[in-house]
């Protein structure tokens, strides 16, 4: 061809892309359409039969909006959201337009598709969204058995979950060697969750990352279906209150309705912290306090009509600051941190007998209290309060303090280099131990005689691991174990009860890395190690990490009350972190702040007067004497969780339910094995 | 010299440290003197310690007389920041021992119940880097609950003196501070 005929063609090619392409984004103009359509519940999700969930239809977009809803094609009402509306239900977020239907169930087994259409005035967007409805029911036996022998059910009346926030394998074996100790090869003894038959691993991951928090790490356990982060009992949405969500029904909520079953929760942090209010509040802030506490009375049907709510009986913990009427000394409610009334379809649907209301000045302590509650705030309070038929225990006004730190004060023995306890400086001198705490719980919930759900948290062995000490860590894995045990002995006594010991996550990478070659005392008097930053410098106190041969067997002199004389002795465990952040590590327990050689004198004698030494015992410390070690993870932070399996233990009296939790599971199954245990169906 | 024994220097060097961010500020751009805002004259401050805060009997908080009657006034007080998860913008938390709070209540669920949010005016909207050591602080304090912006309550509150939020001269190579300076930069870069 010609040269012009070649530049003829050209110009029709230049011609032809102009008019295509053109054309397509005059159509993306013209005809956008709403964004983040989305349908709740989230694709995958599961429950039981007669479970309660709200469905809800949302989307991002220019209004006037609306929405259609069909689950297997049969079209159904929405409880609120107005059609061709800007405000539609009321409750969405600016830009948004949200449609619900609250209250859903269905009997019906099997797997269902529900189709929504999101409408603006661009456009509509169609999504849809697969859910399950899980059968439950008694195994049919061996169907080639010779002999037909009739099943026999054994249902579980109670449910015990021990929960080790951030407890992974290397935290339970921390505390069974400092506990017990190894010779020659064999361990001396294991912990009472090591002594459980039925054991497994158990996948952590939330709806949104393999990384979960706390809030989706319980939630999982106890509705059957992941949430996002920092979410618990509810369904990601866009409305102007995290306590408007879709919700999703807890065990609790399930059990108590349709078994008059109670709920009792324990915990060593504040009450309004993520484990234990993933067992009964629906919220998409897990640090709404002053609403996650106000929901804990207002939906635990203290009038036990079993139309709604936990049943919950026993609630015990931190965190007085958000039971206190916002002008009072130590309290922190305020209406940032709670929840307007609930939307009226809401408070219809799932049968709630108030909606509730900001109210930062409530007396929550006397609410409780009017509401049959027996009210503790000490341990002395407590070993003295009987079996009431409710029990409030507020032993702190925020986390209550670790093992290590309460049994200083029993012993009336400051850890080395103090004279003065921690627990005075939290205005909590007298907390009880979480083994108290369960002994207390279990004799109020067992008053109850169609059963209880009731979930005991430790902690600390979380916290204390996002501060990478690992004595502390150690101290509470050692106290949470002693909680364990309470629990056992209560199971063998009562029967028909299942115990389930687990994490919700694991934290910090923990990891036994060795033990301490050489004497304690050498490290104390050690030149610092601080500024040996050269990576051709391997610092002193590197070269005293035992590892193979060279670290032995640990052995702690343990005392009456359980617990080790001190983490500080001769050849003692070390930990590493694989999820660490920076710090510098001496390898010793972290008991107390010291005096900075660089302060004032006037300042420095101040410190000496209140018990301070130069003794190198806390973080300051570290740094002044440790070696720099580079976070893994993050830089000048906390440690955090890992995506790790956790290590599932079960006990059960009455019945085999403890071998339902054998093999790799996922967390969201947890839910539906305590189910199957309930009724017997194993 | 002075400046440095009058005022805690470790508190002067994470306000002046550039990676707080306030560095940068021209010297002497701090604006208002706490002392002008509250029309009271700045004279010595008055040492108060965590442990007079509260009535010494247990049980409910009752703030002490000594407490009470600081209100608005000029305090000296030595504590430990507090290391936090989430830090609030522009203050930090003070307390009696060395805490890590995480993410939990808001941040504030590992806080002694007395500890004091001390506020940085100058600071405003950035965070505050943590120092791991005892630091002293003076300014006025306030005493009562106050909803914050950023969801919690504090019930003591403690506005800097402007002479502590001001960048301070760097101190002499030779000195031990220098070396305790030294130190805390290189633990910044990590």
């Amino acid at each position: 061809m010609s040269r012009r005929v070649h530049q003829v063609i050209k110009a029709l090619r230049m011609a032809l892309f102009i008019i295509t392409f053109g054309a397509i984004g005059a159509a993306g103009t013209a005809y956008a359409l709403p964004t983040e359509v989305s349908v709740s519940p989230p694709n995958g999700a599961r429950f039981l039969t007669g479970q309660k969930f709200d469905l809800r239809v949302e989307g991002k977009g220019a209004g006037p909006f609306s929405a259609t809803i069909a689950v297997d094609g049969v079209p159904l009402t929405f409880t609120s959201g107005a059609q061709n509306s800007l405000t539609t239900d009321g409750i969405t977020a600016a830009g948004y337009g949200g449609f619900n239907m609250r209250g859903y169930s269905t009997t019906a087994l099997g797997t269902h598709t529900i189709m929504a259409t999101f409408t603006d005035s661009t456009g509509t967007v169609t999504v849809t969204s697969k859910f399950q409805i899980i059968e439950i029911r008694p195994a049919t036996g061996n169907p080639f058995a010779r002999e037909f022998r009739p099943v026999e059910l054994h249902p579980i009346k109670n449910i015990i979950i021990m929960l080790g926030d951030g407890m992974g394998v290397a935290h339970r074996t921390a505390a069974r060697l400092v506990r017990y100790g190894v010779t020659n090869g064999t361990p001396n003894d294991y912990l009472a969750m090591d002594k459980f038959p039925g054991t497994g691993l158990v996948t952590t991951h939330s709806l949104n990352t393999i990384i979960t928090d706390s809030a989706p790490g319980m939630s999982g356990y106890v509705t059957g279906n992941h949430q996002n982060n920092n979410q618990e009992g509810v369904f990601p949405s866009h409305v102007t209150n995290a306590f408007f969500g879709p919700r999703v029904e807890y065990l609790s909520e399930f059990l108590h309705r349709t078994r008059g079953k109670s709920l009792g929760l324990v915990t060593t942090a504040d009450i309004e912290d993520a484990t234990p209010a993933a067992n009964a509040i629906h919220t998409a802030n897990r640090n709404a306090g002053t609403g996650v506490c106000d929901q804990y009375l207002d939906e635990s049907d203290s009038a036990d009509t079993r139309r709604f709510g936990t049943g919950l009986r026993v609630l015990m913990g931190g965190g007085r600051r958000w039971f206190l009427p916002a002008g009072q000394f130590g309290s922190s409610r305020a209406a940032s941190t709670d929840y307007t009334a609930l939307p009226a379809d809401l408070v219809q649907a799932w049968n709630l007998p108030v909606a509730g209301a900001s109210d930062p000045d409530r007396n929550l302590i006397d609410d409780f209290k009017k509401a049959g509650f027996a009210y503790v705030d000490s341990a002395t309070a407590l070993n003295g309060v009987g079996s009431p038929d409710r029990l409030l225990g507020l032993f702190g006004y925020g986390n209550m303090n670790v093992a290590l730190d309460k049994v200083a004060k029993r012993r009336g023995t400051p850890l080395p280099g103090s004279t003065s306890f921690v627990v005075d400086d939290y205005r909590a001198p007298d907390q009880p131990m979480l083994d108290e705490m369960t002994e207390a719980a279990l004799r109020v919930l067992s008053k109850n005689s169609n059963g209880f759900v009731l979930m005991v948290e430790g902690a600390h062995i979380d916290k204390q691991s996002h501060a990478m000490d690992a004595e502390r860590a150690i101290g509470d894995t050692l106290e949470f174990d002693r909680a364990v045990a309470v629990a056992k002995n209560f199971a063998d006594e009562a029967g028909d009860t299942l115990i389930i010991v687990l994490a919700d996550h694991e934290c910090s990478g923990f990891s036994l890395i060795g033990a301490l070659a050489g004497k304690v005392d050498s490290l104390q008097n050690m030149p610092s190690d601080n500024l040996k930053l050269d990576p051709g410098t391997q610092p002193e106190r590197q070269k005293l990490v035992a590892t193979y041969d060279a670290a032995a067997f640990p052995k702690y002199k343990i005392l009456a009350d359980g617990y080790p004389e001190s983490f500080d002795v001769d050849g003692k465990l070390l930990v590493g972190y694989g999820a660490s952040g920076d710090r510098f590590e001496t390898w010793l327990t972290k008991p107390l702040p010291i005096r900075d050689s660089l302060l004032p004198s006037d300042l420095s004698g101040e410190l000496t007067g209140k018990g301070l030494t130069p003794t190198p015992a806390d973080r300051a410390s570290d740094k002044n004497t440790g070696y720099f070690l580079r976070g893994q993870a993050v830089g000048r932070d906390q440690a955090v969780h890992t995506a790790a399996d956790i290590p599932i233990s079960a006990y059960s009296t009455g019945g085999k339910a403890f071998q339902l939790f054998y093999g790799v599971q996922e967390n969201t199954d947890v839910f539906f094995k305590l189910i199957r245990a309930v009724l017997g169906a194993y | 010299m002075s400046l440095f024994i009058k005022v805690a220097p470790p508190l002067l060097l994470i306000l002046s440290h550039p990676f707080c961010g306030l560095a940068a500020q021209p010297r002497g751009g701090f604006v208002g003197n706490e002392a002008q805002i509250h029309g009271k004259s700045e004279g010595a401050p008055t040492t108060i310690e965590f442990r007079e805060f509260f009535e010494a009997d247990a049980g409910e908080l009752r703030p002490s007389a000594k407490l009470l009657g600081l209100n608005g006034r000029r305090v000296r007080l030595v504590g430990f920041m507090a290391q936090m998860e989430q830090p609030p913008d522009g203050a930090f938390y003070i307390c009696p021992r060395p805490v890590y709070a995480d993410e939990s209540g808001g941040g504030t669920a590992d806080l002694p119940v007395g500890s004091v949010r001390v506020i940085a005016r100058s600071a405003k909207g950035k965070k505050i880097p943590f120092i791991a050591q005892a630091i002293e602080v003076t300014g006025i304090l306030e005493v009562g609950n106050r909803a914050e912006d950023d969801g919690t309550v504090s019930a003591f509150r403690l506005v800097l003196d402007t002479s502590q939020e001001r960048s301070a001269p760097p101190a002499p190579a030779t000195s031990p501070r220098a070396k305790n300076k030294t130190t805390f930069k290189q633990q910044r870069r990590k």
